[in-house]
């Protein structure tokens, strides 16, 4: 099926043009990585990350040709047409699933789960409730005491178990620590899979312009930092263009800058046109993680709690929660809000989270607390938020 | 370590073109063990050419080998550190068809290669000691020497102590060569009776002999007839010592004698007396007539022991067989590469708790084993060959096991890597347990037997289990 990239040139443009060349080129590498280009162009490409990478290194001043030049090339990939993947299918599929473990009496109770590809399955909750576990059962990773996991890897009928556990990429928080040097690691998953020659070089280098790894990738891998082995390991993945792409909290060693790209980096990852693939993650960044996923999975104590996408189910729905930070006493909240049916209010680690009917909404209690005189340092309506389910604990 | 720097431009250009063209060959790092390995052949050759060779010398070179050996050793460790390390079944690359081969032959190779430099000087330094005479040189060298050797007797008082009672044969203590083909002529002395030896004496040589005549055997027979047809060995000195004296001049005589000690010298070995002090005590042996003055000896021993040691040594290092030409040599050469090669396999095919817990079984298994043999009283060899059979069929139902899992399991692995190593070996296992005589041939052949069994089972059966073993959920 033959389609467009999944992209829009003026996106591009407008980064450049307000001078974010980071955000701009990035996106510019989306649509190489995206489309199918001649090895000339590819070439062109290559040069274009080697001054990229350069300015970056050194002036952050870009020359007007260079710009002129992606925005040209752009455009001209814009119009061509990519080998779209198939439609929308299942990948893999938990049907009451469970574990137990003896040490620790720990079980996660059966649970079941379904990702397509291209769709983000966020799974979150507390330590130790579990989320390791289905994250490892779901990679093949760990065996399961009961239920069933099948796999839709589009790998042909007589897929071994080996070709199957090749096609799912699991990255664990603790990510195997590599040898040698960086970029030869890359190289490597890269012919490993059937990608040689100029095509293998032209991969790489443009994989690690893309995630922002050049200036790293001669070094080692004790010579970085956890954040950067994340995105080290990310860029391997993506040379291996797994079906199902499982992540045990990769958000936890990231900045808060870093954890941004690299949401948005995975969500371009599943909601690619080419190579769409089904990720399934965890993290502790809630907030985040509603921002991306198609789907959340919330466990506690080994359950799971919450399972649908964020719009679709109405067990969040039950009130209205909102989040705020302030210098006022919980009396003086409770005057400001004073005359809200099944009211509560509630201090929990710095903050106060203020449940109600679920007829009144969350910017009127934010309006009565302002109103009232009260200063305001931070706000968030939790209403469709999973994070309900933490304050619940 | 980062080797790299250690790494000219060239193999690095050769490592990338691998990497990204190769990774198979790349990841077995056979390139870099043969810069190595080349480098290092070159080195320790280098290094067995600028050291001074000693006529004279006894070498022993097995010395050096084991030297080297601990070059060789750090070489393997490093490599399968290197290799162990970046393993492309632990990012669950892709296998394409026949990798199992391709890595054990790379893996195979590479060890050889490695154990290249435990020989490179040896090989080297063995034919510069060699070549330290030339053959044509040493020919003559004995030649000159086996003429002098009459002239430097171990001790002239066996001369008159069998003219005594007949006990003793009157010794020069020299041994004599074959000049032709460097073999010592067993303990034949120069004035014993050719007769009595049993020796092919074509090429034994009278004291008179002169080169020209040592290559014609017709004159070498002519000249000693006259000892043939006498009974003992004095009678042939007798006889020989007339007709040396009616042929040889004393300015001949002293010449044999200077250029004896000359080639003594050459070969390490100092005399200081002068010839014509040799050719006077000589003389005064004429008919057994020792009248030394007083204090004077005509007493070599030490000085032909020494000659003797020196130019056996030279010619031992010419004619002792190269270790590389031997099959046995290649026989165990063979075992070693193909054992740590399986090893480094299992190694990469399984997880490291595995591995070790793998050696642990065997020994556990080898232990057990042995004490209920012998709580059992199992003697007979076709008893304990069934026994470990049994042994061996019950490893393979455990390997075989994997296909059926639905997790892993380290005493499948630990069946698995058993069977491996067991296999190649099990056919040879059976011939020797079933036929009490050593036959050769046989015993070749069915060793060769288990090696193609294995080969033939290493895609097909172990790659399968491996693999699998490997995609197996933790429990």
């Amino acid at each position: 099926m033959e389609t467009k990239p999944n992209f829009k040139v003026s996106e591009i443009e407008e980064h450049l043009d307000s001078g974010n060349y980071t955000l701009g080129f990035r996106r510019f590498l989306d649509v190489c990585l995206e489309t199918d280009l001649s090895v000339e162009q590819k070439q062109t490409v290559l040069g274009l990350c080697d001054i990229y990478n350069q300015v970056i290194d050194n002036t952050d001043v870009f020359e007007s040709s260079f710009l002129e030049k992606v925005k040209e090339l752009s455009l001209q990939f814009s119009e061509m047409n990519l080998d779209a993947a198939n439609a929308q299918n299942n990948v893999v599929s938990g049907q009451q699933i469970s574990k137990s473990y003896k040490a620790g009496h720990f079980k996660l109770q059966p649970i079941s789960m379904s990702i397509d590809t291209g769709e983000l399955v966020g799974i979150v909750g507390e330590n130790g409730n579990g989320k390791t576990t289905l994250l490892r059962m779901m990679a093949s990773d760990l065996s399961i005491d009961e239920g069933e996991i099948n796999y839709e890897l589009g790998i042909g009928n007589d897929e071994s178990l080996y070709d199957e556990k090749s096609s799912i990429a699991y990255i664990p928080q603790r990510i195997p620590r590599w040898y040698g040097k960086l970029k030869n690691n890359l190289h490597f998953a890269a012919s490993s899979r059937g990608i040689y020659g100029f095509e293998n070089e032209y991969l790489v280098n443009v994989m690690l312009t893309r995630l922002g790894l050049n200036k790293y990738k001669n070094l080692f891998w004790t010579q970085i930092s956890s954040g950067y082995r994340t995105r080290f390991e990310l860029a391997r993945i993506l040379l291996l263009k797994p079906q199902l792409l499982i992540l045990d909290e990769p958000l936890a060693n990231l900045d808060i800058n870093a954890q941004q790209t690299f949401l948005q980096d995975i969500r371009n990852l599943a909601k690619s046109k080419r190579h769409p693939m089904a990720i399934l993650f965890s993290s502790q960044q809630l907030h985040e993680v509603e921002k991306v996923a198609d789907h959340i999975v919330f466990l506690r104590n080994g359950e799971s709690i919450y399972n649908s996408t964020i719009d679709t189910n109405e067990a969040l729905e039950t009130h209205t929660e909102t989040e705020i930070e302030t210098t006022a006493t919980r009396d003086q909240i409770l005057a400001a809000l004073n005359g809200i049916e099944h009211l509560t209010v509630k201090q929990q680690g710095g903050v106060y989270i203020i449940r109600c009917q679920q007829t009144v909404h969350s910017l009127e209690i934010l309006k009565r607390i302002l109103g009232a005189g009260l200063t305001v340092s931070y706000y968030r309506d939790l209403t469709h938020s999973t994070k309900k389910f933490f304050n619940e604990n | 370590m980062n080797l790299q720097r250690f790494v000219p431009d060239f193999i690095k250009r050769l490592d990338h073109y691998l990497l990204t063209h190769y990774p198979i060959i790349w990841q077995s790092r056979i390139h870099n063990v043969f810069y190595a390995v080349v480098l290092t052949n070159l080195l320790l050759g280098g290094l067995a050419m600028l050291l001074p060779v000693n006529i004279g010398h006894r070498y022993e070179l097995w010395e050096w080998t084991w030297t080297f050996f601990v070059v060789a050793v750090t070489y393997l460790v490093i490599w399968m550190i290197h290799v162990g390390r970046f393993n492309i079944f632990k990012l669950y690359g892709k296998r394409p068809i026949g990798d199992e081969y391709i890595n054990f032959v790379l893996h195979m190779l590479s060890v050889v290669m490695i154990a290249s430099t435990m020989f490179s000087f040896h090989y080297v330094y063995d034919q510069k000691i060699r070549n330290i005479v030339s053959n044509a040189e040493l020919a003559q060298d004995i030649n000159t020497l086996n003429l002098g050797a009459p002239f430097f007797p171990n001790q002239e008082s066996y001369y008159s102590k069998y003219k005594a009672d007949g006990s003793a044969d009157a010794d020069n203590g020299l041994y004599l060569y074959n000049y032709h083909n460097f073999d010592r002529f067993g303990n034949q002395r120069f004035w014993t009776n050719l007769e009595n030896d049993g020796l092919d004496n074509s090429y034994y040589r009278g004291y008179e002999a002169t080169e020209e005549q040592i290559m014609d055997t017709t004159i070498v027979q002519e000249v000693t007839d006259p000892c043939t047809q006498s009974k003992f060995g004095l009678n042939c000195y007798d006889e020989n010592k007339k007709l040396f004296n009616q042929k040889k001049s004393p300015q001949e005589q002293l010449e044999l004698i200077t250029n004896f000690i000359k080639t003594a010298k050459k070969y390490g070995v100092s005399i200081n007396i002068y010839p014509n002090k040799v050719l006077s005590r000589f003389n005064k042996t004429e008919n057994y007539k020792f009248n030394l003055d007083n204090g004077e000896v005509y007493n070599f021993f030490d000085i032909n022991y020494k000659i003797e040691n020196s130019v056996g040594y030279v010619i031992s290092s010419k004619t002792d067989r190269v270790i590389f030409y031997d099959p046995d040599f290649w026989h165990v050469m063979w075992y070693l590469c193909f054992n740590l090669a399986l090893l480094f396999m299992i190694y990469r095919n399984v997880r490291r708790r595995d591995f070790i817990l793998s050696v642990v079984s065997g020994i556990v298994i080898m232990v057990v084993s042995g004490i209920i043999l012998a709580l059992t009283r199992m003697n007979s060899e076709n008893e304990i060959f069934g026994f470990y059979f049994m042994i061996y069929l019950g490893l393979v139902a455990g390997a075989s096991a994997i296909l059926f899992k639905r997790s892993h399991s380290w005493l499948n692995a630990a069946c698995l890597n058993l069977v491996a190593v067991s296999t190649p070996f099990m056919p040879l296992f059976y011939y020797e347990f079933n036929h009490h005589h050593y036959d050769r041939a046989m015993t070749t052949n069915w060793e060769i037997a288990g090696f193609v069994i294995f080969f033939l089972l290493l895609q097909v059966f172990f790659k399968k289990l491996y693999t699998t073993l490997w995609a197996l959920p933790e429990k």
